[in-house]
């Protein structure tokens, strides 16, 4: 059966404004089904989990459980407490980060298109604990090949929210794996787009948002294998986190809540738990085919534009759903901003949290629009057209 | 520039909703910066200037392009009208509290933004003449209705061509009529408006009706016959239906001692700073333009008590 987005558009309300949204690697959309979710806590059940005993707290824990078997199942997990909720795909990789037994001199191995959140905490381990920080350049095996010899430990993007490449993760994994590294797998971009395996890929370590994915802002998933997540000491501790303390030493949780320090976002977690049902729903390989099937049409557009050049692969299916793009003699932000405020069209510019890469090109940023299930071939006819409106406005 | 704008236009929007404080704060910050040499990073005048040239775009692409290509140049025009309609609105609200008038002392009739309905600017005027300072009106060989040693006297500055001394006239005939055998003296100073047909001629004839001894009755009939045009004949014709000697009115209206008693009313009203009529003095205080009779008569009592 043919996918057809307009089935989906209507259960997200926002989009009855007459926007067209394209910035759905930042923040995707939010269906009722989630939205519901969130306020079905607040009026409902709104208590604390894994804590009190009455009725509303089991309820509040009993879904909070839920969400973490039925992400396990999506990612296809081996077990379920190799979950850790979290806040975002930041905080997955700080958790690594600030918890793994690096030593001065540890190697650690990293892409050139790293998001901020998979650069920033590997340079303060740098100068916090003298570990060694190599770059290899993104997509290239041979280039990792030769660097992850003598590397501790691989950090990297799946798919780069900077162009929408992605990396062959599994054979990544191997290589690694057969020099002695552990593998950390940043899927904020990939885990919303396309399926993931966590078993197949054979990663010890994996995060990603649920804000990109349909679900509520201030969501996120961590995964470890149980071997791994073992080895970490957290390092963010309190309530929750421990059995039993006395005021000299405490006796640590079981994982994965010795990880999950502090009153968790319930209400979140309720959400997340039906933006991953909605994915399920449609399908994730229906999605993928979507996006690229809509990144081709507007590739064809637009690649005729005078002085417009598409990061990344210019072939399309090799961008996922993202097309980001600079225009000679146009800055970003104003080209942006115009689509705005010309035809409701919203898209990001800048460096997208990806400043090193574009400041070792001297490249003043882009402009990226980012596709998603709801998104359609009307939507990115006006696109194209718009782009051009605005650049006889803006030229 | 369009910071400057934005401050002051999101800065009062803001007064009355708090929706647009934020971007007034915004405003703000940047203009704060840009007076002090570094450059504005809110990103305001980027936003506003594709917000309107977004908004124009869908009615006519090419006037947005446009208004983005020379958004600048806009801006400083704005900030020049701005610039200049601060001026004009403080140059009328100080002839506002001055005149009574935005528009000066000239009152041409025209709109006022602070008098909308023209209750303060009921009079003819014309602009005043350098003088070497205020002096205090006072009876010099004029008309005058009442006793000469009175506790308080009322000036009049009046134009029988004037429409709005007209206008004051049966205010003024009431409030002599509230005084009758008290002791309040009114007297008659003529200060021809010029932009008024046959003002001086009128006021000139009105001097020679002084000496006549029928000041009030011309003045009477002037004042009812503003419409018609009048020259040496009509003066002369209307002396004599007031029983005047035609002869030596004929021959007043061409002495210079008319034109004397008439340039000393003049004289007076210049050093008194009257720009307009009617205009009176109530014993040392001004009122300019019509007031009517409750006003005057509540005046006068005031001064009498005191």
């Amino acid at each position: 059966m043919k996918f057809n987005p307009n089935e989906f558009r209507r259960d997200f309300p926002v989009l009855r404004k007459g926007i067209i949204y394209m910035d759905s690697s930042c923040v995707s959309l939010k269906p009722e089904q989630v939205v519901n979710a969130v306020t079905d806590y607040y009026h409902n059940y709104p208590a604390c989990g894994a804590r009190s005993s009455h009725r509303m707290a089991i309820k509040v824990t009993e879904t909070f459980e839920d969400t973490r078997k039925t992400i396990s199942k999506f990612l296809n997990s081996k077990k379920k407490e190799e979950i850790i909720l979290t806040n975002n795909t930041t905080y997955g990789i700080n958790i690594v980060a600030h918890s793994y037994e690096f030593k001065k001199g540890d190697k650690v191995l990293i892409s050139d298109k790293e998001h901020n959140s998979n650069l920033i905490p590997w340079q303060e381990l740098v100068k916090r604990k003298g570990i060694k920080l190599d770059i290899f350049r993104f997509g290239d095996v041979d280039s990792y090949s030769e660097k992850v010899e003598d590397a501790k430990f691989v950090s990297t993007v799946h798919t780069s929210n900077l162009d929408g490449s992605s990396q062959d993760i599994k054979e990544m994994v191997k290589i690694a794996h057969d020099n002695g590294a552990k593998f950390m797998l940043d899927g904020a971009q990939g885990a919303p787009h396309k399926e993931i395996d966590l078993k197949k890929l054979n990663v010890d370590f994996f995060a990603c948002s649920g804000h990109k994915m349909l679900g509520p802002s201030g969501t996120g998933i961590f995964y470890g294998k149980m071997d791994e997540l073992e080895k970490l000491s957290p390092f963010i501790t309190g309530g929750e986190t421990v059995r039993d303390s006395t005021y000299e030493s405490n006796e640590a949780e079981h994982i994965p809540h010795k990880f999950e320090a502090g009153l968790q976002n319930y209400a979140g977690v309720a959400g997340l738990r039906e933006a991953i049902l909605y994915l399920k729903k449609v399908g994730l390989k229906n999605i993928q085919n979507h996006e690229v099937s809509l990144n081709k049409y507007i590739t064809e557009r637009i690649s005729n534009i005078s002085g417009l050049n598409i990061l990344g692969p210019q072939e399309a299916e090799k961008r996922s759903g993202i097309i980001s793009f600079t225009i000679d003699g146009i800055d970003p932000h104003e080209l942006a901003l115009q689509l705005d405020s010309t035809d409701n069209i919203m898209i990001r510019s800048g460096y997208h949290c990806c400043h090193s890469w574009f400041n070792s090109r001297k490249i003043l940023g882009s402009a990226r629009a980012s596709l998603y299930l709801y998104n359609t071939h009307e939507e990115a006819d006006k696109f194209c057209e718009s782009i051009r409106t605005v650049l006889k406005i803006i030229k | 520039m369009i910071c400057i704008i934005a401050l002051i236009v999101f800065g009062i929007l803001g007064i009355f909703s708090a929706s647009y404080r934020k971007v007034a704060a915004e405003a703000a910050d940047c203009v704060f910066r840009r007076l002090t040499l570094r450059k504005c990073e809110t990103g305001l005048d980027k936003r506003l200037k594709s917000k309107i040239s977004g908004k124009v775009a869908r009615k006519s692409p090419r006037l947005a392009r446009f208004l983005h290509k020379y958004f600048e140049v806009f801006s400083w025009l704005f900030i020049v009208l701005f610039i200049l309609s601060i001026i004009t609105a403080g140059i009328g609200l100080t002839n506002y509290v001055k005149y009574g008038n935005c528009n000066g002392p000239e009152n041409n009739g025209e709109f006022c933004i602070f008098d909308p309905l023209g209750h303060s600017s009921q009079y003819s005027g014309q602009s005043m003449a350098s003088t070497s300072g205020f002096t205090m009106p006072v009876e010099d060989d004029d008309p005058t209705i009442g006793p000469k040693d009175a506790k308080v006297t009322v000036i009049q500055f009046g134009c029988t061509s004037c429409p709005f001394t007209k206008k004051e006239e049966p205010e003024l005939l009431k409030t002599i009529k509230a005084f009758e055998g008290q002791s309040v003296r009114f007297v008659f100073k003529d200060f021809p408006i010029q932009s008024h047909p046959d003002a001086y001629p009128s006021s000139l004839a009105l001097q020679c009706a002084y000496k006549s001894g029928k000041y009030l009755e011309l003045r009477e009939l002037l004042l009812n016959d503003q419409g018609s045009s009048k020259d040496e004949s009509y003066y002369i014709s209307a002396a004599e239906n007031l029983g005047i000697n035609t002869t030596s009115f004929s021959e007043c209206l061409k002495s210079t001692q008319a034109i004397e008693m008439l340039n000393k009313d003049i004289e007076s009203g210049k050093n008194a700073e009257v720009f307009g009529t009617p205009t009176f003095f109530i014993n040392e205080e001004k009122m300019v333009g019509v007031k009517d009779s409750s006003a005057l008569i509540k005046k006068i009592q005031k001064e009498l008590k005191k």
